[in-house]
């Protein structure tokens, strides 16, 4: 009978493989049909491999397939029959139980069901029993089994015993039901597929627009909500978008509404008081341009800039469609240059599509690779006015009616410096934390990612969920970190880690081995550790790193990870040694530069023997444990490099012309850490009428300098206090300032002096533009006298003199008479005449030695005949009575 | 215009304050009308662009002062599109043809010729020839200065360059001889105060005479400067007491001690992340090198030693010049001299080893 448990216990553990849950050893005869159905069932909707493995396993170990077992057991038939019922020891309550049921069925039972009752004959052996007689059988393919023989008398019990309502009620339950069972089981089957497929369908409809299944596009934010940006950034931006509704879609915003029902209410004083935090009205985004006729906001633009990956595009196009626009897209795969570039934008703004009626918004996509003169036509959009329409210019296009959102990567590239002072500039530096351009501490960069890293797991948590990747604890957390919070380079990685495995299952091992667009190559490892190590080959060592060399290929690549890498290694004893392997290094760089100079390409194979001189200088004995990372520190500084380099550029473009001519090269840089100490004066921060006069001339000094070197002061919200701050812009602190732990924090200025010099900084602008226009005036004025030959030109020994403008009056009755501009009053101008002093020469600045001119008071020749006059209409008049001192000319130069 | 140094400018000859036998001779070649090719050389802020500006001035008049902002396009062979800059007036054209890199050439040959081929309409009226000044011509690649020598001769008639450099040094030999040289001869300390005073006094700043003498060797006569640190002194108000120091300056002097301080790889390796911050930060390799050089002759303890320091600097400051990485050579140097620092350290304990036994 071990045989026979045996064989049991063998249909048990089958049994339980197949239905784990319902399956009691004692059953197993009875349950079998049914389990295997089960199992055939649960495989088939399973996968078809795998059913038909199983069923192979089943024909060998147990070849009672129907078919066969009928060939086995014809010849007898009735003891195999018996027999497999027999050992059944089955609790007779039960039994009873299904007696009943098998009763009641018994009727609408066929003759068919019947004989697809046959017992299965579970005792066929492989093996001979050893304990009592048996039958031997082939089959057709010539495999033997035997059959036990039992003796007939335990059957006769045993089915006296069992049969007592039906004929062949063997099992517990009828065939018949058994089938029905399996029916419903097999339809349940089917459900659960089916909700499967609508579920992984439901999951997927998000993407299958396009039938892609790109994770990175497929989990783009479709809406606001759904951003992952900081919340301060997508709101400005909606700000901004909202701010030309009343362009667009010719409805009054909420703030101007507001605006109007205040400016109804406001006393005198509180206008006075508005006006001036008007002036400094820190947000931007707030501003409205007052003087529009349209409406628009005061910055025409809006432009995104931060590092790859970090969600601009999707940004820009949910912000678009939430405020309503229909998202007109241009990127770097478009013609962006001349003509071409033009229509595109012209159709863009002036059209709208046949099939959407909402107004466009343009997007331009990666600006800064954009031209120089497709970005100068743009500004020219941006700046165009309102013109009468004439007929036979078709050409002609009026101003701006839509907002455009530019996209780009580093602001300060020189094609964008003039986009960039019509531009609201957001900087998108990170996720789901705060924006800020530059950051005060030297040792974060610009591009330096955020710590905070909750809203981007979370989001890559949520994409696993739908797409049943189980990633280890902490491997999201790693790519987000790996990637510098790039999602779109996390969700790629994702997807591609998720294939490597079976169960979708990622780990962290996984991640370390993968690349993120970070070159990570095996053969780089393997050269970089012959390299810095001593092999086993000791004797011809320089020739295998040569062969290794050339077999890596990129000579320079080798090379600068070396130097950056010679930290890992042992260094070697004498000081002599390291310079040489310094030494090779130059070698190799003057080498490159001479190649690509000269092409001479031939020459860049011998570069390999840099290689070599390194490996012999600085190698050490015992081999590199552990993993080399491959380095980019050259790289990371030469971009670092960049990013200076075009700001520099931008504030040398952006200086005064005299500023621009004394600074030249080197000096520059030279000069700007004065320059930027001269920005913050030792002013009281107190309001300004309170100023000193010494203060008073410092902030001028000060504002000077702001306006000569082209900065400005801008606000920038600071992440950790959650506080505005004004700024230098463009931040020159970045070539300044170096990482230096004994620096003493600086105390800045105040706030509030910085809003003051801001506004100054406004002031003075306006007051050289009006400057440059009056003298543009005045040398009119000189040439038109010159031409006549009435007088004799005077140059001003000093350009500050000039702000005084001695003209002439073209056709004045005295020709000696000399003007000066006046602004302010009426706008005008007075001149004056032989009885004023000459300037002093050096002081321009200086008001107090000119002392009051009384003379045009006390003389007052009346109406009409004063020698001062006025600039009226076009023309002049001294039919003006007003007194007025020197003091008060050069207060408003 | 508000910076000390751009308003206290002078704007003609007779408002200079120093080299003033200089400033004469050139009024009188100038006032002759005609005059060759010019190259002013001479170090920072000793007053080069002021006594050209001079020039132009006696030559042209007022005229000269009315700039604007040119920008020229250029396309080059490999159809790449480049963009300068320049500051004109009607009379002169300034540029910095080392700006467009290795593109110079292209600068030089199309707007050299384009500015020089186009003759004046009334002679009689104006100068026969306009000026180009050109900025940084120490800067400008081999290719280039060899460009610009025929230029010169050919468009003589229509054209005076006026050439800015550092030093002559970098000039190839072809263009030297065809320009008059003039060196500009840095303002000594003594001048350099007396322009300081000046500025102040204007200003109504009142500084000690130490606090003077503090700036005016700080500013190592470099009059810009000076004026610059001046005014810094007058804005942050120190009327005795240092000057806000350049902090790249105070950065390099830093690594210099640290390579003094110890002569060892780590060390090297740290001296690298500085000298990393300090190219990063656009401080130019030469000017690097100039520095480190002075700095360490200082330690250094017998002439060889400082003749061979010098001689590695020289070198290395060449081959920087021909590289691209200036990193590379800049360590090759500090490695350079930290094993002769070395060994001459260890021979000189060796020796007093020897003497106590």
């Amino acid at each position: 009978m071990e045989e026979q448990d045996e064989y049991e216990a063998w249909l048990a553990e089958q049994v339980a493989a197949n239905q784990p849950n319902k399956q009691d050893d004692e059953f197993d005869v009875e349950e079998d049909v049914f389990a295997e159905i089960d199992a055939m069932e649960k495989a088939m909707a399973e996968e078809e491999a795998n059913a038909s493995q199983g069923e192979g396993d089943l024909v060998i170990d147990e070849p009672a397939e129907e078919n066969q077992q009928e060939s086995f057991t014809n010849p007898f038939e009735e003891s195999s029959a018996d027999e497999a019922n027999e050992p059944a020891p089955e609790s007779s309550a039960k039994r009873k139980h299904s007696e009943n049921e098998a009763v009641e069925h018994a009727a609408k039972r066929t003759r068919m069901d019947i004989e697809d009752f046959l017992p299965k004959p579970t005792k066929i052996l492989r093996v001979p029993p050893l304990d009592s007689d048996f039958v031997r059988l082939c089959s057709e393919e010539g495999e033997t089994r035997y059959v036990r023989k039992v003796p007939h008398y335990t059957h006769k019990i045993a089915c006296s015993d069992l049969d007592l309502g039906s004929d062949m009620n063997l099992l517990g339950e009828s065939m018949f039901e058994l089938k029905l069972k399996a029916d419903d089981l097999r339809e349940e089957m089917e459900m659960h597929a089916l909700k499967i497929k609508s579920l992984s369908a439901s999951s997927g409809a998000r993407s299958n627009q396009g039938q892609t299944t790109e994770w990175t596009s497929t989990y783009r934010a479709k809406k606001y909500t759904e951003l992952l940006s900081d919340e301060y950034i997508n709101r400005t931006i909606i700000k901004w978008l909202k701010k030309w509704d009343p362009c667009v879609f010719y409805k009054k915003s909420a703030i101007a509404k507001k605006k109007e029902e205040a400016q109804k209410k406001m006393t005198e004083d509180e206008k006075k008081k508005k006006r001036f935090k008007q002036a400094w009205s820190e947000n931007m985004a707030e501003e409205i341009d007052e003087e529009d006729p349209l409406d628009r906001p005061k910055m025409k633009i809006l432009m995104l800039c931060g590092a790859p990956g970090l969600g601009k595009t999707t940004l820009a196009f949910v912000a678009a469609k939430h405020c309503g626009y229909n998202a007109v897209e241009m990127n770097a795969s478009d013609d962006r240059a001349g003509a071409e570039f033009k229509r595109r934008v012209d159709d863009a703004l002036t059209n709208c599509s046949a099939s959407n009626k909402k107004p466009s918004c343009l997007i331009l996509d990666e600006i800064d690779g954009v031209h120089a003169a497709s970005a100068k036509f743009l500004l020219s959009r941006i700046k165009a006015v309102e013109t009468k329409k004439k007929k036979g210019k078709k050409n002609e296009v009026g101003p701006l009616k839509r907002p455009i959102i530019c996209i780009c990567n580093d602001p300060y590239v020189p094609a964008l410096r003039e986009l960039r002072k019509e531009a609201l500039i957001v900087n998108f530096n990170g996720i789901g934390k705060g924006s800020k351009l530059f950051s005060e501490t030297v040792k974060k960069d610009y591009f330096q990612p955020f710590k905070d890293r909750s809203k981007l797991t979370a989001r890559l948590q949520e994409v696993c969920d739908q797409n049943q990747v189980k990633p280890e604890a902490g491997t999201l957390q790693k790519l987000a970190e790996k990637s510098d919070d790039d999602i779109r380079s996390c969700i790629n990685a994702l997807q591609f880690l998720s294939m490597a495995n079976e169960d979708k299952s990622v780990s962290i091992e996984d991640l370390s081995k993968c690349s993120m667009g970070k070159d990570q190559q095996r053969t780089l490892q393997y050269a970089l550790k012959e390299i810095l190590a001593v092999g086993k080959n000791k004797t011809n060592r320089l020739q295998n790193v040569i062969d290794i060399a050339r077999q890596y290929g990129e000579t320079d690549k080798l090379l600068s990870n070396t130097f950056e890498l010679c930290g890992e290694v042992r260094a070697p004893s004498s000081m002599e040694q390291l310079y040489k392997s310094r030494d090779w290094y130059g070698w190799a760089d003057q080498m490159t530069q001479f190649v690509q100079k000269n092409q001479h390409y031939a020459l860049e194979a011998e570069k390999v023997y840099a290689v070599a001189g390194v490996h012999y200088n600085i190698a050490q004995n015992s081999e590199v444990e552990g993993v080399l990372k491959p380095q980019n520190v050259s790289w990371e500084m030469r971009q670092k490099q960049m990013v200076r380099e075009n700001l520099l550029e931008s504030v040398r473009n952006g200086l005064n012309m005299v500023t621009r001519k004394s600074f030249i090269g080197f000096e520059l840089i030279n000069a700007l850490p004065n320059v930027l100490s001269m920005l913050e004066p030792n002013i009281r921060s107190v309001n300004p009428s309170l100023l000193s006069k010494g203060e008073q001339q410092a902030l001028q000094q000060c504002v000077g300098t702001f306006v000569d070197f082209g900065l400005t002061l801008k606000s920038v919200k600071n992440e950790e206090t959650m506080t505005h701050n004004m700024v230098v812009e463009p931040p020159l602190k970045i070539i300044t300032s170096f990482p230096d732990e004994s620096k003493k924090a600086k105390r800045g200025l105040t706030q509030q002096t910085k809003l003051l010099i801001a506004s100054e900084i406004e002031r003075e602008k306006v007051r050289r533009m009006q400057l440059t226009m009056d003298r543009g005036i005045t040398n009119k004025a000189l040439q038109d006298i010159s031409n006549t030959g009435a007088a004799v030109q005077k140059t001003p020994k000093k350009n500050e003199c000039l702000a005084l403008k001695a003209v002439i009056r073209p056709k004045a009755p005295k020709v000696e008479e000399k003007k000066t501009f006046r602004r302010g009053g009426l706008g005008a101008f007075i001149t004056k005449t032989k009885r004023e002093k000459p300037l002093p020469k050096e002081n321009p600045m200086d008001e107090t030695v000119m002392g009051v001119v009384e003379e045009p008071a006390k003389i007052d020749p009346g109406v009409g005949t004063s020698e001062v006059y006025f600039a009226f209409n076009a023309g002049y008049s001294n039919a003006v009575r007003q007194k007025i001192t020197i003091e008060e000319l050069l207060k408003n130069i | 215009m508000s910076l000390w140094c751009d308003r206290y400018r002078p704007k003609t000859f007779k408002e200079l304050d120093y080299n003033l036998k200089q400033a004469k001779q050139l009024q009188r070649m100038v006032k002759e009308g005609d005059f060759p090719h010019l190259l002013f050389w001479g170090t920072n802020g000793a007053g080069k662009k002021t006594r050209i500006n001079c020039i132009l001035r006696e030559l042209y008049g007022s005229g000269v002062d009315k700039l604007r902002l040119e920008r020229h396009e250029y396309t080059t062979a490999s159809n790449k599109k480049l963009e300068l800059h320049a500051c004109a007036s009607n009379y002169h054209i300034e540029i910095c043809p080392a700006d467009a890199g290795i593109h110079d050439r292209i600068v030089i040959q199309e707007l050299v010729k384009g500015i020089a081929g186009g003759q004046s309409l009334n002679n009689d009226k104006q100068k026969q020839f306009k000026v180009i000044v050109i900025t940084e011509a120490n800067r400008l690649t081999k290719d280039a200065q060899h460009g610009l020598r025929r230029t010169m001769e050919k468009y003589m008639s229509t054209c005076r360059m006026i050439l800015l450099s550092e030093s002559t040094s970098k000039l190839i030999p072809a263009l030297r001889s065809r320009c008059l040289g003039i060196r500009v001869q840095a303002p000594s300390t003594e001048e350099v105060k007396q322009c300081l005073m000046q500025a102040c006094e204007i200003e109504r700043f009142e500084m000690t005479d130490e606090q003077i003498n503090r700036i005016v060797k700080l500013s190592d006569r470099n009059l810009r400067k000076a004026l610059l640190l001046g005014e810094v002194c007058k804005v942050k108000n120190i009327t005795n007491g240092d000057p806000p120091a350049y902090d790249w300056e105070e950065f390099l002097d830093k690594t210099g001690k640290m390579i003094l301080r110890n002569q060892s790889p780590s060390q090297i390796l740290q001296v690298r992340t500085n000298l990393y911050e300090l190219i990063v930060r656009l401080i130019p390799a030469n000017i690097i090198f100039q520095k480190l050089f002075l700095q360490l002759q200082a330690a250094c303890p017998d002439i060889h030693m400082k003749t061979k320091l010098a001689k590695a600097a020289a070198e290395f400051e060449h081959r920087s010049n021909l590289g691209s990485k200036p990193i590379y050579h800049l360590e090759a140097f500090v490695a350079r001299f930290m094993a002769d620092y070395k060994s001459f350290l260890d021979e000189f304990v060796d020796d007093m080893d020897e003497d106590e036994f």
